[in-house]
């Protein structure tokens, strides 16, 4: 009897775990399919779809496009050249930096990796004061030369853009590769270099197979992201080269043309979701390759001893070339800061430009108060911070029930369905997915009246693959045997995540949650699409006053975004390890 | 705190509170600034409060959300709409006919000039113009500047030292591509121009050279931006005034101006006079087809008109007012190119005439998709070429490995 009863109450909490998981389950779905899925679906048959004449003649038209094919082309071929001068400085870069042991190593390893988590409008302003015409670069060339034409001319060329993305994207390369060069198996080194093998051969057979997946997985990344690149193209090099981003971001807003923006954004999500499942699979064998491996590159100290002087020669070369990286990778962002104290016009104060923020007073150019678009970018920030939580904390719990089952390391179909459902957002570029959600809602009048959800809910869904990898990776490192005991023992699944898991993943739901605050603090593309005029934020403020002719104000307001955006990576840093957003 | 103030702002835009919602420029009469709508309010008698302006970055951000909303419209008046977007505006139907009895004061060829069958009805209007800052650019320095013609900015290597605006995205940067296609011509569409050549060899021979920006303001920083190095732009006619007649940032009337405009000479014709070619540009006013609130709109659009605000827009939105009853003041006068000249005179010679409506109409997206083409300076195929073989590379190398 006893035996019958428990069985009973099993049996009964059993079926409450399945009734929570797959309200949980639904609760996913349904977000993911009104706020994703429909979308993507309304961007595809405004894609197939026209009003005025024959499909095929307008889809061909749109595909035989000189502009498309060559914006098709630049932006393959931007991206192609960028990640391979990217390649070319951040592979030795990381090898000196993994090899070499000196005073200040991590720190030069921090300041390398700010620009990557500054929001792309910042890395703009740094670059237009340091390389623009009237930059730090070129009036200094101008003053030494004495000539008028400039040292490097960024607008409307392809070095611009190809120059600002390899001083973006630098910091991925280098940040993936240090723990490549640092993991090589150094005692297969050792072994082939006693049986008698030269350098180039150590180097071909056994050093290169090593680093190779690495390298793969980190050009990818910055392949992506150059590929999916817009405010630097916007404004630099439009209208003489555009990306596909720009080319449907104009399609949209500027010359209503749905059909021609959603083919083209079904073109840029085949391409982009290609990538990412090439990045997927080459990540996770960089991954396995780097578990539980510790590191054992013999690092070296700089010498200076007066005999060998061909080593100071090359120790000397290392330390100029980490300086220069250095510079090049910071020095824009200082530019920024000390820029936005320098005043334009002679009888300003070297705080106008914090001044006039503070003041509160409406900037013309902008038609809105400073401090209405600071309140803008935090509160959004805090909402979408918090969303992205709930959802990732949802996904996380979905794909992690499978405890509960009896069969107990089976994946169940409800983990494989999400974690597949959860790829195609990551593969989703902020414009393709701005697009999608104006087509299903532009007509509601809550996009009319209230256009910050949709604000709020792209920058949830740019953000939860983030928070979701975050919070995995603090749930990996804990011991499943206690769940199971815990379950054993009769604890429901919801009080196992309750008093369990939740305490020990709690530190990745911060650092997601940081992560998810940051990207949405900085984040312009969706948000300049979905809401140009009616809603801005800090970033758009930037972009739209970063012409007039006091930088100060637009340089204060980049300043601090720095100042948030660093605080939060410091936290995240302290609190765990900073992951690469794809 | 801000969360509610968003949801106050949000819900302004179509609340039912709203007696009108007019759609315009942020520019609009804002420079020094003039308040239409406390104008307008005090004239009418509706609050402030039930007055719903939405500011637009510029005109074409007011003619897609027009054409987007056109089932539904929420704005019952459109400002700032020009001659060359009324023929989207009316392939759309996104107007409605208006004969506002203040047309009686606007001069009929501005009428006729802009849209006859008075979708749009004129309230400023100015010509395109070469704007140059006196103090870099003169005719003592550049003795060409003075008859200039497109021409003599290939020739005279000016186009180092031009900024125009990108067509694709600002009005008077529409106004200078239509400029050079009414003076050179477009052969493939049997259009002789002015001069019976090609505009694209133009633009081809200029684009290395040129800085093509987004919008007049982005223009405007690089002009006033002395490092940059470039001292002339692609605005109004009217501009020179704003140096002088401004009240914080003119020089004052009666000082030397600190800048001059010119528009282009060409004179193929071999006249004994010196001829004037100049794009003129119209600005209109519109009432929004299936308006919510019409009968309010026609009384805001009658007013828009009248003398009390027109007198407004020389010195607040620098363009010339289309009342010509309106008071033009001798400082704005002095110092702008007048463009009724090339209306009314026949010594000048306004482009429009030979650029159609029905030209533009049947040839402008050709002409932007075609300007747009002109710029790219390289080889798709070099691109797809490289792209092919890194692909095939990395595919190799990761086949090798397994």
């Amino acid at each position: 009897m006893l035996v019958s009863q428990r069985k009973k109450t099993f049996e009964r909490k059993a079926l409450v775990n399945k009734f929570t998981i797959a309200l949980a389950i639904i609760f996913l779905l349904s977000f993911l399919a009104s706020f994703f899925y429909l979308p993507l679906i309304r961007i595809f048959q405004y894609g197939f779809s026209s009003e005025t004449g024959n499909l095929a003649i307008i889809l061909r038209e749109i595909i035989t496009d000189k502009v498309n094919l060559y914006s098709l082309a630049f932006t393959f071929g931007q991206a192609l050249a960028s990640t391979f001068i990217c390649l070319i400085i951040g592979l030795p870069a990381g090898y000196f930096l993994a090899k070499y042991e000196f005073k200040g190593k991590k720190l030069l390893i921090n300041l390398l990796t700010i620009p990557f988590v500054l929001p792309p409008i910042v890395v703009l302003s740094g670059f237009l004061v340091t390389y623009g015409n009237s930059g730090w670069i070129n009036v200094i060339w101008k003053s030494l030369t004495n000539s008028s034409s400039p040292l490097i001319s960024i607008f409307g060329t392809i070095e611009g853009v190809i120059l600002a993305h390899v001083f973006y994207n630098i910091s991925v390369i280098i940040r993936i590769t240090i723990p490549a060069w640092q993991n090589i198996d150094y005692d297969q080194v050792e072994v082939s270099r006693t049986l008698g093998a030269n350098k180039r051969r150590i180097f071909r057979k056994i050093i290169r197979p090593q680093i190779m997946n690495h390298v793969i997985a980190a050009s990818l990344l910055v392949f992506v992201y150059t590929f999916n690149s817009f405010a630097i193209v916007l404004k630099l090099a439009n209208p003489y080269y555009q990306t596909i981003e720009v080319l449907i971001y104009k399609s949209i807003r500027v010359s209503p043309d749905f059909t021609e923006a959603s083919f083209l954004a079904i073109i840029q999500l085949i391409l982009n979701s290609i990538i990412i499942i090439i990045y997927i699979l080459f990540d996770r064998k960089s991954r396995q390759s780097a578990e539980g491996k510790e590191s054992n590159l013999k690092t070296t100290i700089f010498q200076f001893s007066k005999q060998k002087w061909n080593i100071i020669i090359r120790n000397l070369g290392v330390i100029f070339f980490l300086i220069l990286v250095g510079l090049f990778t910071f020095l824009p962002i200082l530019a920024v800061i000390i820029r936005s104290f320098i005043p334009d016009k002679v009888g300003n104060s070297a705080f106008y430009g914090y001044q006039e923020f503070f003041s509160n007073k409406e900037i013309s150019v902008l038609n809105a108060n400073p401090l209405t678009l600071l309140g803008n970018t935090l509160w959004i920030a805090a909402i979408s911070t918090v969303v992205t939580l709930l959802l990732s904390l949802i996904i996380v719990f979905i794909l992690r029930s499978r405890y509960q089952s009896i069969k107990r390391y089976k994946t169940s179909k409800a983990e494989s369905l999400i974690s597949y459902l959860i790829i195609l957002p990551m593969a989703t570029s902020s414009i393709t997915l701005a697009t999608g959600v104006y087509l299903q809602f532009r007509n509601t009048s809550l996009f009319d009246n209230a256009v910050w959800i949709f604000v709020i809910i792209s920058h949830v869904i740019i953000s939860v693959p983030f928070a979701t990898r975050s919070i995995l990776a603090a749930y990996n490192r804990i011991d499943v045997e206690l769940l199971n005991v815990a379950s054993t023992l009769g604890a429901s699944r919801t009080r196992i995540f309750r008093k369990i898991e939740l305490p020990m993943i709690y530190k990745g739901i911060i650092v997601g949650g940081l992560f998810s605050f940051a990207i949405s603090l900085g984040e312009f593309g969706a948000t300049y699409f979905l809401a140009r005029e009616d809603f801005k934020t800090l970033s758009i403020g930037i972009y739209d006053s970063i012409s007039t002719q006091t930088m100060q104000i637009p340089l204060a307001m980049a300043s601090l975004l720095i100042f948030v955006t660093i605080l939060c990576f410091y936290a995240i840093h302290r609190l765990g390890e900073i992951e690469l957003k794809v | 705190m801000f969360p509610s103030q968003a949801g106050v702002q949000a819900s302004e835009i179509n609340a039912e509170s709203n007696s009108l919602v007019i759609y315009t420029y942020e520019t609009l009469l804002n420079d020094p600034g003039y308040d239409f709508v406390s104008a307008y309010a005090s004239y009418s008698g509706i609050s402030e409060e039930e007055i719903n302006v939405v500011y637009m970055e510029d005109a074409n951000a007011i003619l897609s959300k027009a054409i987007l909303e056109k089932d539904n419209p929420s704005a019952d008046v459109l400002i700032g709409l020009d001659n060359v977007m009324i023929h989207n505006a009316k392939a759309e139907e996104i107007l409605e006919s208006y004969n506002s009895p203040s047309l009686e004061n606007i001069s009929s060829t501005l009428i006729s000039n802009l849209d006859s069958e008075k979708y749009l009805l004129p309230y400023d209007y100015g010509i395109i113009a070469l704007w140059y800052d006196l103090n870099r650019i003169n005719s003592t320095t550049n003795p060409e500047i003075q008859y200039l013609e497109l021409e003599d900015i290939l020739t005279y290597d000016l186009d180092k030292k031009l900024i125009v605006e990108d067509p694709t995205l600002s009005s008077p940067g529409l106004g200078f591509l239509l400029w050079t296609i009414a003076i050179y011509g477009d052969p493939q569409i049997d259009f002789e121009g002015v001069l019976g050549e090609d505009w694209r060899d133009w633009w081809k021979e200029a684009k290395e050279d040129l800085r093509i920006a987004s919008s007049w303001s982005d223009a405007f920083s690089i002009y006033y931006t002395h490092q940059e190095n470039r001292p002339i732009m692609v605005s109004y006619g009217t501009s020179p005034a704003y140096d002088v007649c401004h009240p914080d940032y003119g020089v004052g009337e009666g000082n030397p101006p600190p800048s001059a405009a010119v528009v282009s000479h060409e004179n193929p014709t071999a006249l004994p006079y010196i001829r004037q070619n100049a794009w003129l540009q119209i600005e209109g006013i519109g009432l929004v087809s299936g308006a919510p609130h019409s009968a309010e709109a026609k009384k805001f659009i009658d007013w828009f008109l009248n003398k009390e605000l027109q007198d407004n827009i020389p010195l607040n939105n620098w363009m010339y007012p289309a009342n010509i009853e309106a008071e033009i003041p001798s400082c704005f006068a002095a110092n702008s190119i007048d463009p009724s000249l090339f209306l009314n005179e026949s010594l000048n010679f306004v482009l429009n005439d030979i650029l159609t409506p029905n030209l533009i109409k049947n040839n402008l997206d050709d002409w932007l998709n075609d300007w747009e083409a002109e710029l790219v300076s390289f080889s798709p195929f070099v691109i797809v070429f490289l792209s092919l073989i890194t692909t095939t590379v990395v595919f190799v190398s990761m086949k090798k490995r397994k």
